[in-house]
């Protein structure tokens, strides 16, 4: 398929990596994988996605940071960004209003949670 | 092997205890030493084994075990004769004697006079000067070899 | 008539004839399809034209008839109904009877065609009498529904009615798709991923014919490709798109027309005379690396050596000219369908998977009649009456799902239907009824050996319980036809929602590798692909067991069943087992004892003469390298003497039971490599996988530390543990995070390969000590690492350090029969400071109880002999176990519990560290360590009770 949605996965934790893609490409979704948020801001400027989901806390730029520089890209003022928090409640505080953020799932989540999210953000 | 083509064909003969026995040369493919067997334990009492005939696995028979006799004193002397019938046997005899051509005249019908045991493998009778000589029917003598029971009288040769 | 001419035409005709069938009902589902339709009638006509050649003036009429039809079909553009291709099938038929004919008697046999000429002549009159402008009926054939290829017909048949194209999809959106009746969200969001694709697909195409509207739509975000892509590809990629996923329909052709490129047609009999040579070859080639062995100088070692590979790969090839696709048997089963569904009134449609995947010819000759039979049944007896369906929520028409592949030296084939299913217990009921197994054994079987029963001559062949059943006669005839080129079968069903046929088949015949065994001085070969593993077995051992009288030997917590080889042979001068060679019988294992073992070696299987007719349990007989005739052993005939003895069943079946906790239950493992091997570790006792920097990790002292989340984490290196050649070190290093309450360790590894859900088999080997056993990940044999084992020798202070000394030694019953759980939980419970008494039953609880007073009881529920529910209700009824907590370890949901939870101090499930610690440490008294305020208090209170309760 030419226009299979591509979704950008950044984050740190390989495990975390390895379900969103399993998951994904058992839809036929085209899932590429950055490691941290400097990586993850490359890869959306290289390209363009029709969802990211991404991680808080990551070495070299943490999440926040990326989506804001992400959204200052062209054509990525609407794309929906998912972000992966734990169950602390530390994370969901810090992602208000403003933070670019379109929704959130907590970890660990089943594949299932995952095909809800982000189905319900991209159709 | 039918009965027309045994009156035309020469025979080779060959001694179990002490009766003489005929083959058809056209059964047979030829005739060697004791081959190192390998036995296979439930087999039918008549088979003595799995013989490797160059590389051909065969079944080897025992003439002896097939007519219920004593087991041979000494098995070193014995011969095998390989057996063309079906998918190869080989049929281990006392000793084999030589190659004598058919005498149609000489041939008579399996006699009544003949011990059941006898009567299951053979053919029928060359009466020669020294004795009968008892020739057989290959494919009498397998499905008996099979069947294994051979309950009934030897007493014929005896 | 000329020979050759003949039988060029006979091979040629049977291939085309191959495929009509098959193109006639493709044409039946795609009327419109006029390429279909030229290519069924090139073929006939083809065989029409050469019939005047070679005389053949009874095919000639037959095919003529049949061409006529087909031609007014074309050229007044009929769309084809039902009854019309029954008729051109029942031509082709008639076609092929007389081929077949030709073939067999060299002549044209006389059988009377006319009537089918006749018909066909009368349809040709039909199409004439019917107006030709019936194409708008073609047109308003459903919407295709193309576009979800690779969609799952059950899904396709949801979104038909109301969601039939991409822009309906879409704009449904997933909230509404997802809720659709029979939905699965997972689906809804792959079919939205086509639609968006397809959709971009299409507007892109209208870009080609329109370029002017193309900046309006880039500029609208429509297409977020980069400019310079957007154009060229997609037509390419749609040509690819076809092909890779080429559905059963289409996929005859490409196969075909890869085929005759650069292809000759060889005599099969020629081919497999070649085969009797090259297994001659491998034989030869045996014995003489034997003998070079024994005698040989470097320079001969290294011809035959040179001589060797060049015959093993001549096999492999060889092996590989005899392997035909699936598809060839695969291909006759949409015209099956087509028939019994007819004459059933259902609605049945077929779905294939894996049609190219290879089997021998003579296997692939050998399933022929099963396959047929299978299918046969799934229709009748599988699949409910279309109301029947609708009223239990499904659609109308059922589905035959047939899947192949290749696994491990195996082809695995499945056929599943969607249909009703059978219920183990009206299979079971009827066994009992009819005595094939005691109400008692009925009472132990699990659901899945009680499904195995349908295979038993005794049940399949009675037709009342098969209809019962949901499956019909003649299952055993099925299984034995398996069983007849070394395949094994197994069912699985689900009351209600279908039922499955799992075929396992060794990819050839002709050689296989066997295990030589010696028993009382002989030697007997055993096909490997029956063994699953071999076990010194040690005499005086208390894993032999005898149950009524006969041998089992427990391994890892199963009982295996055990013949002596020598005992069923009836050798005379038996000398004493040394070794057991576990064989694999279906679901079930069996034991077989022999003398020894001596080793293994490929072999050529030769037929054994009829003299061996009757006896079942040899295969077949083979000459050793040393040219020693082995016979080979048939294990299913060897076991079934045992197989069917019903005590042994009972025994066997009440120890399945007991460890189908362990087996059934998959979960996600992870695998991850050390060196070039692969090791597994459940996952649930990994708290994290890390990518570490090497630099991150510091030497302090001779131990590896690593800052971890403002912790410092000792590491340990498995590679030094298990003492494996580890990967040249890398700039991130793979690093596991082990953490038990609280605490860290990290394990460096070499590589991370996957996280698998499956299910666990766990064979326990003692001699290990880092391993639990090993599991199969993807036909891969990978060592389960025992991380506790390790732990506690690399660091084994680190779960005592967090146990509490100060306390008394706290006692813990723990009550499990499966090895595996035991070795899992004992190290937990060690950790927790206590002393652990472990029993295997409630029988043993039972005894330990009467001179021990442990301060909490920790139990499995299921379990051979007693179980937890007898024992705690027993407990319960003793005051002087009144204050003792009792905790159950399950892999079952409280839910599944037959007796009341409550009859627990606290319900955990296995695997669950996390909560049975927690449990456990509130129910010893105690407070996790980081609640340390209220500890001196807790302590206090603790050595009142316990002092009290120790006088």
């Amino acid at each position: 398929m030419s226009g299979a949605p591509k979704i950008l996965i950044v984050e740190d934790s390989m495990m975390v990596r390895m379900t969103v893609k399993r998951t994904l490409i058992s839809v036929d979704f085209e899932v590429v994988e950055a490691k941290d948020g400097a990586e993850g801001l490359a890869k959306a400027q290289a390209d363009s996605y029709d969802l990211i989901l991404t991680d808080l806390n990551m070495p070299n730029m943490d999440g926040l940071t990326m989506i804001k520089n992400i959204r200052q890209l062209p054509g990525y003022a609407e794309t929906p960004i998912v972000m992966l928090t734990t169950e602390s409640g530390e994370d969901k505080k810090s992602i208000g209003h403003g933070s670019g953020v379109s929704a959130w799932l907590v970890k660990p989540f089943e594949p299932d949670h995952l095909i809800e999210v982000v189905g319900s953000m991209l159709f | 092997m039918n009965s027309k083509n045994i009156s035309c064909s020469r025979l080779l003969t060959c001694c179990v205890a002490d009766q003489w026995l005929a083959l058809s040369v056209e059964e047979l493919s030829e005739v060697v030493t004791p081959q190192v067997k390998t036995v296979i334990p439930l087999a039918p009492v008549a088979v003595n084994g799995l013989i490797n005939l160059r590389g051909k696995i065969l079944t080897e028979l025992d003439m002896r075990k097939i007519l219920e006799l004593p087991e041979r004193e000494n098995a070193l002397i014995s011969r095998t004769i390989i057996l063309e019938a079906g998918e190869g046997f080989g049929l281990t005899v006392d000793s084999v004697g030589e190659v004598i051509d058919m005498d149609a005249e000489a041939f008579e019908r399996t006699p009544d006079s003949l011990g059941e045991c006898w009567k299951s493998v053979c053919h029928g009778v060359l009466k020669q000067k020294k004795g009968i000589l008892i020739v057989l029917d290959v494919e009498k003598l397998i499905a008996k070899s099979i069947s294994a029971d051979c309950t009934s009288s030897v007493s014929g040769v005896r | 008539m000329d020979e050759e001419l003949l039988a060029e035409f006979l091979t040629e005709s049977n291939e085309n004839m191959a495929s009509i069938e098959e193109q006639l009902l493709d044409l039946e589902s795609d009327p419109a399809n006029s390429d279909r339709l030229d290519g069924i009638f090139r073929v006939v006509h083809t065989v029409k034209g050469s019939c005047g050649f070679l005389g053949l003036s009874q095919l000639e009429k037959v095919a003529h008839a049949g061409e006529n039809l087909l031609g007014k079909i074309r050229s007044t553009k009929f769309a084809v109904d039902s009854e019309m291709v029954s008729l051109l099938l029942e031509s082709t038929d008639a076609i092929k009877e007389i081929i077949a004919g030709i073939e067999e008697h060299g002549r044209e046999p006389g059988l009377d065609h006319s009537s089918i000429c006749e018909r066909l002549a009368v349809a040709e009159g039909r199409i004439d009498g019917t107006p030709a402008d019936d194409e708008g009926e073609v047109i308003e054939e459903p919407v295709s529904l193309d576009w979800l290829q690779g969609i799952d017909e059950a899904y396709v048949a949801i979104l038909r009615d109301n969601f039939p194209s991409p822009e309906k999809v879409l704009a449904a959106g997933f909230g509404t798709l997802r809720g659709l009746p029979g939905m699965q969200p997972a689906i809804a969001l792959k079919v939205l991923g086509i639609a968006k694709s397809v959709s971009l697909d299409n507007q892109k195409k209208e870009l080609v014919a329109n370029p002017e509207v193309l900046n309006e739509v880039v500029e609208s975000g429509l297409i977020e490709a980069p400019k310079e892509q957007v154009l060229a590809p997609v037509e390419e990629k749609k040509a690819e798109a076809s092909i890779s996923e080429s559905s059963v329909k289409n996929q005859v052709q490409p196969a075909r027309k890869a085929k005759s490129e650069g292809s000759i047609r060889v005599d099969v009999a020629l081919l497999d005379e070649l085969m009797n040579q090259v297994g001659e070859l491998v034989l030869s080639r045996n014995r003489l690396l034997r003998l070079v062995e024994q005698q040989g100088g470097t320079e001969l070692v290294r011809t035959s050596r040179n001589i060797s590979q060049i015959t093993s790969r001549l096999q492999e090839k060889l092996l590989h000219t005899r392997m035909q696709p699936i598809s060839n048997l695969w291909g006759t089963v949409p015209r099956l369908l087509r028939d019994i569904t007819k004459s059933l009134g259902k609605r049945i449609r077929v779905e294939m998977e894996g049609q190219e995947t290879e089997l021998d010819r003579t296997i692939l000759a050998a399933l022929k009649d099963p396959m047929t039979h299978i299918i046969r049944n799934s229709c009748d007896h599988g699949i409910e009456s279309p109301d029947v369906r609708l009223r239990s929520g499904k659609q109308e028409e059922g589905a035959i799902k047939l899947k192949a592949r290749q696994e491990s030296g195996f082809i695995v084939i499945d056929v599943s239907d969607d249909g009703g299913g059978i219920d183990a217990d009206n299979i079971r009921n009827k066994a009992v009824s009819m005595g094939v197994i005691t109400a008692d054994q009925g009472d132990l079987m699990s659901d899945k050996a009680a499904l195995q029963l349908i295979f038993h001559a005794g049940l399949s062949t009675v037709e009342k319980v098969s209809n019962l059943s949901g499956r019909g006669v003649g299952m055993d005839v099925v299984q034995s036809a398996i069983e007849g080129v070394g395949g094994t079968v197994e069912i699985e069903s689900r009351p209600g929602q279908g039922t499955t046929l799992n075929i396992r088949i060794p990819l050839t015949l002709a050689i296989i590798p066997a295990l030589i065994v010696e028993s009382a001085t002989q030697h007997f070969a055993i096909p490997q692909m029956m063994v699953q593993e071999l076990i010194a077995i040690d005499r005086e051992s208390d894993a032999w067991e005898e149950i009524a009288g006969k041998p089992f030997y427990r391994l890892r917590g199963r009982l295996l069943p055990i013949i002596a080889l020598s005992e069923v042979l009836e050798q005379q001068g038996q000398d004493e087992s040394s070794s057991v060679v576990v064989v694999n019988i279906g679901a079930r294992q069996f034991g077989i004892s022999v003398g020894v073992i001596l080793g293994a070696e490929e072999i050529v299987v030769k037929p054994l003469g009829r003299h061996f007719n009757h006896l079942e349990i040899y295969g077949g007989c083979s000459i050793l390298g040393d040219g020693r005739v082995v016979p080979i052993l048939d294990c299913l005939g060897l076991t079934k003497g045992l197989r069917q003895e019903k005590d042994v069943e009972a025994v066997v079946a009440n120890s399945e039971a007991a460890l189908s906790s362990i087996s059934e239950e998959s979960q996600y493992i992870l695998v991850f490599a050390v060196g070039e091997q692969w090791y597994a570790i459940p996952m649930a006792l990994v708290e994290r996988i890390e990518e570490v920097e090497a630099a991150a990790m510091e030497k302090s002292g001779r131990r590896e530390v690593l800052q971890y989340r403002g912790d410092v984490v000792r590491v340990i290196r498995l590679a030094s543990v298990l003492e494996v050649e580890s990967l040249p070190e890398q700039e991130l290093e793979p690093c596991l995070i082990i953490s038990d309450q609280g605490s860290r360790l990290c394990i460096q590894v070499d590589k991370i390969i996957d996280i698998v859900k499956q299910k666990l088999e766990i064979h326990l080997e003692n001699s290990e000590p880092y391993f639990i056993g090993t599991a199969v990940v993807d036909g891969r044999s990978t060592e389960v690492i025992d991380i506790f084992e390790v732990i506690k020798k690399v660091a084994p202070n680190w779960f005592s350090s967090k146990g509490d000394r100060r306390q008394r030694v706290q006692k813990i019953l723990y009550v499990e029969d499966a090895v595996f759980f035991r070795n899992m939980v004992i190290p937990l419970l060690d950790g927790l400071g206590c002393e652990v008494i472990a029993a295997r039953n409630g029988i043993e609880a039972k005894k330990i109880l009467e001179r021990e007073s442990p301060d909490i009881l920790l139990t499995d529920l299921e379990m051979p002999e007693m179980d937890g529910f007898a024992l705690t209700q027993w407990v319960r009824t003793q005051p002087r176990f009144e204050k003792m907590p009792i905790v159950a370890l399950s892999s079952l949901d409280e839910s599944q519990y037959r007796e009341p939870p409550s009859l627990f101090d606290a319900c955990v499930k296995k695997l669950d560290r996390g909560v049975l610690l927690k449990s456990l440490t509130q129910l010893l008294g105690r407070k996790r360590e980081d609640d340390s305020v209220l500890n001196a208090e807790v302590i206090l209170q603790e050595n009142n009770e316990n002092g009290g309760r120790d006088e």
